[in-house]
């Protein structure tokens, strides 16, 4: 087995990203835990990371302004009638 | 002793981590139909002409239809325009929504394949060079932390910061630049795959990777920086 080479914290944090979408190679991702194991700085960083891709996933959709919303309200409405013409 | 310290601090992250998933639940309920309620629940009053079923749809979906339009059109209100097309031949299709995709994937197609026709992307060339998610100011000459960086489980109050957070995560997304901002919202707001945005935005699968990658690195530094700032998340 290849020595895993190592890797250092600015190099690691380049890696958690892809490493988070299992698009890593092997290698990588054996040199990024093998880095992380021995540091907690980097082990705090990707905490931050999957904190913020969680966070991320879960903001309220933006509110409308009302007059957005009136606008496709009435768009349904008008189609709702005109179906019902048919 | 360590190993213990060790076990208890990884499940007190776990602990934490689970209840920021919580959050998605706990937030966005703020609707006449909670977020929990599926999608397909509501395509079924929309068939029966429930006019508040469509609004909560609208609700959900037109801030990602927006911001995927504008990453093919020139302006907010073309991108506007295309979302208003969209759920118009969403209304038309409906009858005929197979559910052989989930619906957001259907909805976010139909948005795409409008955007295209409407509008010539700007940036036709991407710069999708990797760049240093972090600042290299913050490294030491030997490529280690100057300053390490605190675990956001640790900052977090897990029970009354949810609001003010998450209300700084959805600035640092809506002040993200094209492309990131489309990217990032159908990545990890949206949650699709990798692949399907790379399919509706007809880039490469790494260039995605590439682009959330930098997109989420914006995010976590803006959170960081809230908190730095005596952001009050207690």
């Amino acid at each position: 087995m290849a020595l895993t080479k190592s890797i250092n914290c600015h190099e690691a944090v380049a890696l958690v990203s892809d490493y988070l979408e299992g698009a890593l190679s092997r290698r990588d991702a054996r040199r990024l835990e093998h880095h992380l194991k021995g540091c907690k700085a980097c082990s705090a960083y990707l905490d931050q990371m999957r904190v913020t891709i969680s966070l991320t996933g879960s903001v309220a959709p933006e509110d409308l302004s009302p007059e957005a919303l009136s606008r496709l309200v009435d768009v349904f409405e008008k189609f709702q009638r005109e179906g019902s013409q048919d | 002793m360590g190993t213990q310290c060790k076990a208890s601090r990884q499940k007190k992250r776990k602990t934490l981590v689970y209840r920021v998933t919580q959050w998605k639940i706990v937030t966005v309920g703020a609707t006449n139909y909670p977020r929990r309620m599926e999608d397909e629940v509501l395509l079924d009053r929309i068939l029966k002409g429930d006019r508040d079923a469509f609004t909560e749809l609208v609700r959900r979906y037109q801030t990602s239809l927006v911001r995927l339009a504008r990453y093919y059109v020139k302006s907010e209100s073309s991108a506007e325009d295309v979302a208003q097309d969209t759920w118009i031949a969403v209304m038309r299709g409906l009858e005929k929504f197979e559910g052989r995709s989930s619906f957001k994937t259907w909805l976010f197609r139909i948005a795409a394949n409008r955007a295209r026709k409407t509008g010539t992307r700007e940036f036709r060339v991407l710069n999708v060079d990797p760049v240093d998610p972090v600042s290299s100011a913050r490294f030491n000459e030997a490529g280690m932390w100057r300053e390490a960086p605190v675990p956001f489980t640790e900052l977090i109050n897990d029970k009354l910061a949810n609001a003010e957070v998450l209300e700084a995560c959805r600035n640092a997304i809506r002040e993200l630049p094209e492309p990131q901002q489309s990217v990032v919202t159908l990545r990890d707001v949206e949650g699709l795959s990798t692949r399907e945005v790379s399919e509706l935005l007809e880039l490469s699968e790494a260039n995605v990777r590439v682009l959330v990658h930098r997109g989420r690195a914006k995010i976590r530094e803006s959170l960081e920086g809230s908190l730095k700032g005596g952001y009050s998340w207690h």
